[in-house]
């Protein structure tokens, strides 16, 4: 469901007069108080030690920084306007953004913006997150100082890689927000250069830590600051389910009330009623806000609902002649009410439900599941030295916790409530190390040292492959296959890839390629692209769970391969060019025989060159030698047919073995080649039902289509054709997945290499 | 008044004559137009080559024995999205019967003009033997070329024994490859 054409007209037409004049009112007085205030901004903006013209100077409004989208043009990008859209360019990507709409697209894509864009004089003002991270710039703002510091990034985590980047993109990311921790002792808290989130009304929290309810924003602006959240609240909540049952609300008692969105978190607006009005309580089992309004009346009305996933649902009930209303909560979380110029705000502290402590001597990782966008701040405690996250509008549900002794850097960590809207973690720290802040779309995280989590492979032999990863203690690994194409897949649960991950590819050995995805929020993937058929086994070593992959070998086995046709006996003949099908199955039938012998198999030709076999012969080479199984090449036709294509392998009726054969060839076979699968399919008549073994006859594809001739006369078609043929027979010698403990090769000695991407701080390599 | 009795009589004579000309004439054209028809079972194949699908034709009572449906099959398909399985053209040197066994004999350019493949031999051999099957007292079927034995019309299936009915391959009309 596309929100920018048609939607765009359909909310223009449902929006009142009302609002219409009212949002025209708005965007009037915005269009003053911003010309103004780009001069009265007492807000600096920088870029490293360039400071940066007053005309890009950023917005704050209810939802956070908005900045002047031709900012990108000082960082690479360019500034285009067509048909009332806006469009950044940066090298090959583009965003699109338009005025009121809070949606951008980027390529097929659209994402969410916190914020609609707003259109003044010209110049479009967007979220300034967004704006950062697709301009892939790091945001520092310095509380002190009031300066906003734009500098573009040069950490290596974070830079985009295609294909691989889309499966785990963070919000925000901050690869050097963090700092050294040291051993010096330090009286007073610091605190270091981080972005802080500009909370809803537009204030800043000062690093004192007394009281968290301190304003330092002066009252200038917010008016218009609450209008603007007000008119996107409307947007917001206009068209959302229960939006009558607010509305009834407000027609019942005279009292609005609007769930606002603040960046991933909710807010719930009372207009008509002053915050010493209303009183709150807590209720526990199930968690419950009780809000009672007092000196209004109470009436009774069905349920409203919110798209906040905190509040289930909102009961309105008459309690003891006054208005009461219940909020019921997913969890028990804290909350306030504070007074916000026209009436009075409900703000509802964001779970932390879960947190993931991996520590390992040398490096470690805490994982917060809060929001992205939480406000936080960081500061360094001394005697003895400790590194404190504070979550603001934060309440800790999971039970606070002591983890720890630990050897390495990190000696403990503690996680409780520090205040009613802070909860703190607390980092015990006993040598130098570098801590990061990364934040992602669902996710806080301290990470510090050598990392969980990383990936790295080792090649063994050239048979044999290995894959270790370092998970966090406690993990499960799930192994299974996967086909067209040939895979293996590993998920690993309980683990959270720091970030992206390079894939890389191999020109040799059984694995083609090896991804690692994130592949949902609390397991990583790791996908090894097959290039023959293996056997596989998990084993430990040393803490890393190896995955062993290993092509087997075919010594001590007797196949023939039979060329169908040959000599005077052409075979079929291409709709197109004419390619002859004995020449066809010549070629795949000497490229498998190369394959066969390099697995050391004992392979016997029916023919090696153009000649003519007659068909007794054939299988009774097979019988003569001796052979395990008869493999039969052909290419396929049809009469007066051009429209049938794919492959088939075809066995004779009533032998298990054959079926089996014939499954496993034609299995790897469509894989390898990603031909229409036709099927294995049982014949009484078969012509190779003189042979005493299992026997399959592959009909590779049809040489009466003509796009399927023209693969068929390909040289590289053919090679896959031999190799889907030989994994097959690999598959039909080796059925069991497992590899036998003796069968893997002395390879500890070999290095282990680490995939790009696995390693994020600073100092230790991975593994080895 | 008998000038008049007259002149109806010459022409009710003409008419009858005509019409007893026409008839005469019909019928020494097209003999079929007074032969009572029976239907038959065809077996064609399907646009993807991997099954045989059944077609009824009306054939004249005296061309619903082997010879007669065998030579139906080899003029090919009416019904549009089927198949022939036979190149054309295709000459039928005999056709006999000798209990439930019946013996096709093929002139040689069969083998010469065919295609190839296992789908299109499998077709060819199956679509005569399920067509010449569905005659009651029919069962199996053996193969000539230019009147001798042959072990196999393009090298995929073995021909040296009589073939019997394969019902496996009956698809219907929608039906896809696997």
């Amino acid at each position: 469901m596309s929100p920018f054409f048609p939607v765009v007209e359909e909310r223009h037409v449902r929006i009142s007069r009302r609002d219409r004049i009212f949002s025209r009112g708005i965007v009037f007085v915005l269009t003053i108080w911003l010309a103004s205030a780009a001069h009265a901004s007492n807000i600096r903006l920088v870029s490293g030690s360039r400071q940066l013209p007053a005309q890009y100077s950023p917005v704050l409004t209810a939802a956070g920084f908005m900045v002047p989208i031709s900012i990108a043009e000082l960082f690479g990008g360019g500034v285009e306007v067509a048909d009332g859209r806006f469009i950044v360019r940066r090298g090959t990507e583009s965003v699109e953004f338009m005025p009121g709409v809070p949606w951008a697209r980027m390529g097929e894509a659209e994402r969410e913006l916190v914020a609609a864009p707003i259109a003044v004089d010209g110049e479009l003002y967007v979220p300034l997150r967004f704006l950062g991270d697709f301009l892939r710039l790091r945001i520092s703002w310095d509380v002190a100082g009031n300066t906003l510091d734009l500098a573009p990034w040069t950490s290596s985590l974070g830079r985009s890689r295609t294909g691989v980047s889309q499966m785990f993109e963070p919000a925000l990311t901050l690869p050097s927000a963090g700092f050294e921790v040291g051993t010096e002792s330090s009286a007073s808290p610091i605190s270091a250069s981080i972005i802080l989130p500009a909370p809803a009304s537009g204030s800043f929290f000062e690093a004192t830590g007394a009281q968290g309810d301190q304003r330092s924003q002066g009252e200038q602006g917010s008016n218009l600051q609450e209008s603007i959240a007000r008119l996107l609240g409307r947007l917001d909540s206009l068209f959302q389910q229960g939006e009558r049952g607010w509305r009834e609300l407000e027609r019942a008692t005279g009292i609005s009330l609007t769930p606002v969105r603040v960046g991933s978190a909710w807010e719930y607006h009372f207009r008509g009623i002053s915050a010493s009005g209303i009183a709150t309580a807590l209720l526990v089992d199930p968690p419950r806000l009780v809000v009672d309004l007092t000196g209004v009346p109470g009436t009774s009305l069905d349920p409203l609902t919110t798209p906040d996933p905190l509040v289930l649902r909102v009961r309105a009930m008459d309690f003891q002649g006054q208005m009461r209303l219940v909020f019921d909560l997913a969890e028990s979380v804290g909350h306030r009410v504070q007074e916000d110029g026209s009436g009075a705000k409900l703000i509802l502290y964001r779970p932390l439900t879960n947190v993931g402590v991996e520590v390992s001597p040398t490096g470690g990782r805490i994982s917060l599941d809060v929001p992205g966008d939480t406000s936080y701040k960081i500061s360094r405690l001394a005697a003895p030295d400790r590194l404190v996250l504070d979550l603001y509008d934060t309440t800790l549900v999971a039970a606070p916790a002591l983890h720890g002794p630990f050897e390495g850097p990190i000696t403990q960590v503690r996680i409780a409530q520090f205040q009613p809207h802070i909860a703190r973690i607390v980092l015990d720290v006993a040598s130098a190390t570098h801590v990061d802040v990364a934040a992602g779309e669902r996710g806080l995280a301290l990470v510090w040292g050598d990392q969980v989590g990383s990936v790295a492979y080792r090649i063994a032999s050239e048979r044999e492959f290995h894959v270790g990863v370092n998970a966090p203690s406690g993990s499960k690994v799930r192994i299974f296959r996967l086909t067209h194409p040939d895979r293996l897949v590993m998920d690993v649960l309980g683990m959270r890839l720091q970030g992206p991950i390079e894939e890389e590819l191999f020109l040799e050995g059984p694995v083609s390629r090896l991804r690692v995805s994130q592949y949902d929020e609390t397991t990583t993937r790791v996908v090894a692209d097959l290039r023959r058929h293996v056997q596989y086994r998990l084993t430990d070593e040393a803490g890393r769970v190896v995955l062993v992959m290993q092509e087997p070998l075919l010594a001590g086995r007797i196949l023939t391969v039979d060329a169908g046709h040959g000599g005077v006996d052409g075979g079929a003949v291409g709709v197109r060019r004419g390619i002859l099908e004995k020449d066809v199955n010549l070629d795949i039938a000497l490229r498998l025989q190369a394959l066969l012998k390099e697995a050391q198999a004992e392979v016997h030709m029916t023919r090696v060159d153009d000649t003519f076999v007659d068909l007794w012969s054939r299988a009774d080479l097979a019988n003569q030698t001796n052979s395990d199984v008869l493999v039969s090449i052909h290419a396929n036709s049809a009469p007066e047919n051009a429209m049938a294509m794919g492959t088939e392998t075809y066995v004779r009726v009533g032998e298990p073995d054959s079926e089996r054969l014939g499954a496993a060839i034609q299995q790897s076979l469509t894989s390898a080649l990603s031909t229409v699968d036709r099927g294995v399919r049982p014949n009484r008549y078969l012509i190779v039902r003189r042979a005493e073994m299992p026997a399959a006859l592959v009909e590779v594809g049809f040489l009466a289509h003509p796009e399927e001739e023209e693969l068929l006369a390909e040289g590289w078609f053919r090679q896959r054709a031999a190799e889907g043929i030989y994994n097959g027979l690999l598959r039909y010698f080796y059925p069991e997945d497992e590899l036998d403990s003796e069968a893997l090769a002395a390879s500890q000695e070999k290095p282990w290499n680490a995939l790009k991407g696995s390693v994020a701080a600073a100092g230790s390599p991975a593994g080895s | 008044m008998k000038a008049r009795r007259r002149a109806t009589v010459v022409a009710l004579l003409l008419g009858l004559s005509v019409i007893a000309w026409r008839g005469d004439r019909l019928e020494r054209e097209d003999p079929l137009w007074f032969m009572p028809t029976a239907p038959v079972t065809l077996y064609f194949a399907g646009p993807d080559a991997a099954g045989l699908v059944a077609e009824t034709r009306w054939l004249p009572v005296s061309q619903t024995d082997a010879k007669g449906r065998l030579q139906a099959l080899v003029e090919g398909p009416r019904h549009a999205g089927l198949y022939p399985t036979l190149p054309a053209p295709t000459n039928i040197l005999s056709v006999s019967v000798e209990g439930d066994l019946v013996v096709v004999d093929f002139d040689r350019e069969l083998v010469e003009r065919h295609p190839g493949g296992s789908a299109g031999e499998i077709l060819t051999v199956f679509s005569v033997v399920n067509t010449l099957t569905e005659i009651p007292g029919i069962r199996r079927v053996a193969w000539r070329i230019d009147g001798r034995p042959v072990e196999t019309l393009v090298g995929h299936l073995d021909l040296s024994r009589p073939v019997e009915r394969d019902p496996s391959l009956i698809v219907s009309l929608d039906a896809k490859a696997k």
